[in-house]
């Protein structure tokens, strides 16, 4: 049996570990809520966005010609965007965005695609893809926990580019959807091309749809051409605030129930200790006892 | 009929970007960078959608003041009296901190010369080193 003194020392031990899981619960909390409130900015303008793109689309009446919704019947190289932490330490949150992910390019490759290439947002993903064998396009790393609209755009350009020049046919995104702080939902959409009826619908529940002609300076296609990019990097931008926000309340989850387990543990430890303490006290009387006897 | 015209003497203005509402109210007047000049927007407009270039948009609020903001590319939607600003970024010109907006200039600066053939990194160098240039215009013009 240990003896007290190794016990205890142990116990020291998980008591530090605890400070620190609890103080990663704690700076996950207070991150948690600045990506809520990144999430609810973004609202306003992504809807009136959606709407804007949609009254554009009905009065130019034809949406061919524009290449980000040209939807090419042979698939033959896809590309994936999965978007994960830079750092581990948040349960099962990193593991489900690329266990989706492969899903996703499994069925890719069913449907006939000859290649599927990754995307990796964060650095979480870009390693374990790497480690697996599988071909990263391209990483982005370092912009999970508060990404900004630059960095959403910066990936945006660079799919949108591999789309339009026909380096890939179909672009998936692959991310942790924000349920509420104790549900994280993994979420897969298409990004390219984009889905003709996303952009004719009405975006925005709040606002009543425009019934009346505007005049487009430039004309109304010209202004779908420029608009479908930025809707582009504001589902990019979404996706990741979605995500951040995601990350760190399974981060939080992961943290409060490691704070939890270490305290167990220490009662545990605690429990053991004392026991070790009284059956040493036990021992050393029974010795001075038997001795005493011996001398009698 | 006239009581209606009389109520309409001013515009609801949003000025929205992907990062927050920078502005929400009335004005008596919005004046806009678009893309083929300025545009100015008076009440009972009739409906328009233009793109903006970077620059400033000034509004004439109903006292009389001014409020100038910094905004980047992004558009333009008037409808019934309500004027919506689509930017990636828009800055209150009285908030714009001239040191930091140079600094930011710089950064993007460097970036530009350690992206190389970095397409994407390219890019994004290039928009921030234009956005900084805008502020900075924009303050040099209010002093």
């Amino acid at each position: 049996m240990a003896s007290s003194r190794d016990i205890k020392r142990r116990i020291e031990s998980v008591r530090g570990t605890r400070k620190i899981t609890r103080a990663m619960e704690l700076v996950a909390s207070a991150r948690l809520r600045r990506a809520q409130e990144s999430i609810e900015s973004l609202r306003p303008y992504a809807s009136s966005m959606r709407r804007l793109m949609s009254q554009a689309a009905r009065q130019s009446g034809n949406l061919s010609g524009l290449p980000l919704l040209e939807d090419r019947e042979a698939v033959t190289r896809a590309a994936v965007i999965t978007v994960t932490g830079d750092r581990g330490l948040a349960g099962a949150f990193n593991v489900n965005v690329l266990r989706a992910g492969f899903g996703v390019a499994d069925e890719l490759t069913e449907a006939g695609a000859e290649e599927v290439v990754y995307v990796a947002v964060g650095k979480k993903g870009a390693g374990t893809l790497r480690f697996r064998g599988k071909s990263v396009a391209k990483s982005f790393e370092g912009l999970s926990s508060s990404p900004t609209f630059a960095d959403a755009a910066q990936v945006a350009e660079y799919v949108v580019n591999e789309f339009v020049e026909g380096r890939v046919d179909r672009v998936m995104v692959v991310y942790n959807a924000f349920k509420s702080i104790m549900e994280q939902k993994v979420t897969v959409e298409q990004l390219l091309p984009v889905d003709r009826s996303r952009v004719v619908e009405e975006g925005g529940e709040d606002q009543e749809p425009s019934r009346s002609l505007a005049i487009f300076e430039p004309a109304p296609e010209e202004l779908l051409a420029k608009l479908l990019p930025t809707y582009i990097d504001t589902t990019i931008y979404r996706a990741m605030l979605e995500s951040a926000a995601a990350e760190h309340a399974a981060r939080r989850t992961a943290m409060r129930n490691a704070t939890d387990n270490a305290g167990s543990l220490i009662d545990d430890l605690t429990l053991a200790m004392n026991r070790a303490r009284q059956s040493a006290i036990t021992q050393e009387i029974l010795e001075v006892v038997a001795g005493a006897d011996a001398l009698s | 009929m006239s009581t209606q015209a009389a109520d309409r003497k001013r515009l609801a203005i949003r000025v929205l970007t992907p990062e927050g509402t920078v502005f929400s109210g009335q004005a008596a007047m919005i004046v806009a960078p678009s893309i083929a000049g300025e545009v100015g927007i008076l009440p009972r407009h009739q409906p328009i959608v233009a793109f903006l270039r970077p620059g400033e948009t000034r509004l004439k609020m109903l006292d009389d003041t001014e409020e100038v903001f910094a905004t980047t590319d992004g558009y333009m939607a008037v409808e019934e009296d309500r004027v919506l600003i689509l930017v990636e970024q828009a800055e209150k010109a009285g908030e714009i901190d001239a040191h930091r907006a140079q600094e930011a200039l710089r950064r993007a600066d460097e970036a530009l010369a350690a992206a190389g053939d970095d397409e994407a990194a390219v890019v994004a160098a290039t928009s921030a080193r234009r956005r900084a240039e805008n502020r900075l215009r924009v303050i040099e013009r209010r002093r």
